[in-house]
């Protein structure tokens, strides 16, 4: 079957259309839920995993594409703005807003479909908030953190303009936050799978010099 | 059309995995982080002394009047500053909770029984008054003896924990100086545990009075902290073994502020016993 893929992948017509990317996107994205976590302060030093209910990340941001004239190749260079938002026993949880720098290979695959692989790498600002319960009161501690991708993007244009896009990947996110007297860090790594609109906001090809 | 039906089959399916329960794989909500950040914030601890459980509590309305408190169970208080807080023992150890300690630990031991009722009443051999004439060095080999499990320990408190847990290191926790009203509400000292005439007439004699002796813990309102009998009732050793804080149910009000220490002047030693000393524990859970 795997060789039945990749005798598939290598059959696929590599000079179809010429790479052209000038996008501004929106997408909606999952989370993976799992994170480990360590916890300290004077009266506590534990450490251990857990999971969140679930999470979404809203991202928008824009891609560019260099490639010479007429190649269905190039380089994809990008920035991202993420709000990321996870909610952690059925309270507010885990929040945090990431500035992102993409950089990767684009392939226009047909002139309306393009593929994309790139590493991101991002820095924010996290927030936890923890309800309040018998055990403890409510709880919040503010940081950072530090995000990495590894994301593979499709996007087709159903108009000249305008398309959709899927993108699955994997990520690994590091939290660090202090509030309450109490150090915090959240680790988290995973799958996510993605949706967003592109607008191609421009898809004139290089002037040949 | 087929292209906004794609679309729209493609966002219902991204928002129901993101919506629906996490899988196996994924692991679900454990609440460990809920766990360890009630361990890190929960203001009260309870631990269980015979099975060494620890649960935390976000309050405890029934402080004062729920009598596991004072027998097979201690209630601990986070106090201090920032980057130092502990939990501190509301109350001061009982006797029954000695009793349970000592039972586990060293063998059991009762010192206060030493002590003759002519110079400590008989009234005050009591489950749920403060043990007494309890020397240092006793007090280290029952707290070293207790280890229900591998993390949970007891310790006495240092002076700075034992000062978190006053509010202050100067003067009484509601204030500088010791007023008749807060005084009278909750210190356990000589102007309010005994009367005056009769201390005044016995005291010319052999030292302490035949008619007194420490009150049951918590007989008194708490400091706004939670903190019960910080001031008297018995004094309290701090780690080291070589003071004790807090003054006595036979001491002036005086004795009971946060900066007085009595030690080596005084001719303590961590080997000496006393019937004016007790304990308060700080949990390590």
């Amino acid at each position: 079957m795997i060789r039945f893929l990749l005798l598939s992948l290598l059959m696929l017509p590599v000079t179809a259309s010429e790479l052209v990317v000038r996008d501004v996107r929106l997408g909606l994205s999952t989370l993976p839920s799992s994170f480990d976590f360590t916890l300290k302060n004077s009266t506590t030093d534990t450490s251990g995993s857990d999971s969140f209910d679930g999470g979404l990340a809203l991202d928008g941001g824009m891609r560019w594409s260099f490639a010479r004239p007429g190649d269905s190749f190039g380089l994809i260079a990008g920035a991202d703005l993420a709000i990321q938002g996870q909610s952690y026993d059925g309270g507010d949880g885990l929040t945090a807003v990431v500035g992102k720098l993409a950089g990767g290979l684009g392939w226009a695959a047909t002139d309306t479909v393009t593929v994309t692989g790139e590493l991101l790498a991002g820095y924010g600002l996290s927030s936890l908030s923890l309800p309040a319960t018998t055990a403890a009161p409510s709880f919040s501690a503010d940081g950072t953190v530090f995000d990495y991708e590894l994301r593979f993007t499709a996007t087709w244009l159903f108009e000249r303009r305008f398309g959709v896009g899927l993108s699955t990947g994997w990520m690994i996110a590091s939290h660090t936050l202090s509030g309450d007297d109490t150090d915090v860090t959240v680790d988290q790594s995973g799958w996510y799978v993605g949706l967003m609109a592109v607008w191609r906001i421009n898809d004139e090809p290089p002037a040949l010099q | 059309m087929n292209r906004f039906r794609l679309m729209a089959l493609a966002v219902s399916a991204l928002f129901l995995q993101s919506c629906s329960p996490p899988s196996v794989g994924g692991g679900s909500t454990s609440g460990e982080l809920a766990d360890g950040v009630s361990a890190g914030t929960a203001p009260y601890a309870l631990l269980e002394l015979s099975t060494g459980t620890v649960t935390y509590r976000a309050s405890l309305p029934d402080a004062a009047t729920n009598p596991a408190y004072r027998f097979n169970q201690m209630v601990f208080r986070r106090v201090g500053p920032d980057g130092a807080k502990a939990f501190v023992g509301i109350f001061e150890v009982t006797q029954a909770q000695w009793s349970t300690l000592s039972s586990i630990g060293a063998g059991l031991t009762q010192p206060w029984l030493a002590i003759d009722t002519n110079v400590v009443q008989a009234t005050a051999q009591a489950n749920i008054n403060p043990a007494y004439n309890i020397a240092y060095d006793e007090l280290a080999v029952v707290l070293s003896g207790y280890a229900p499990t591998s993390r949970v320990r007891l310790m006495t408190p240092t002076s700075a924990q034992w000062e978190a847990a006053v509010g202050t290191s100067t003067g009484y926790s509601w204030g500088a100086t010791a007023a008749r009203s807060p005084l009278a509400a909750q210190a356990v000292v000589r102007e309010t545990a005994l009367n005056a005439t009769t201390v005044t007439a016995r005291t010319g004699g052999s030292g302490l009075v035949d008619s007194g002796g420490p009150l049951a813990v918590g007989s008194r309102s708490p400091s706004a902290l939670g903190i019960y009998d910080i001031h008297g009732n018995v004094w309290e050793w701090t780690a080291g073994g070589t003071e004790v804080r807090g003054g006595s149910w036979y001491d002036t009000a005086s004795l009971a502020r946060a900066e007085v220490r009595a030690g080596l002047g005084q001719g303590l030693a961590a080997d000496v016993d006393h019937a004016l000393i007790g304990a308060r524990l700080v949990l390590i859970p």
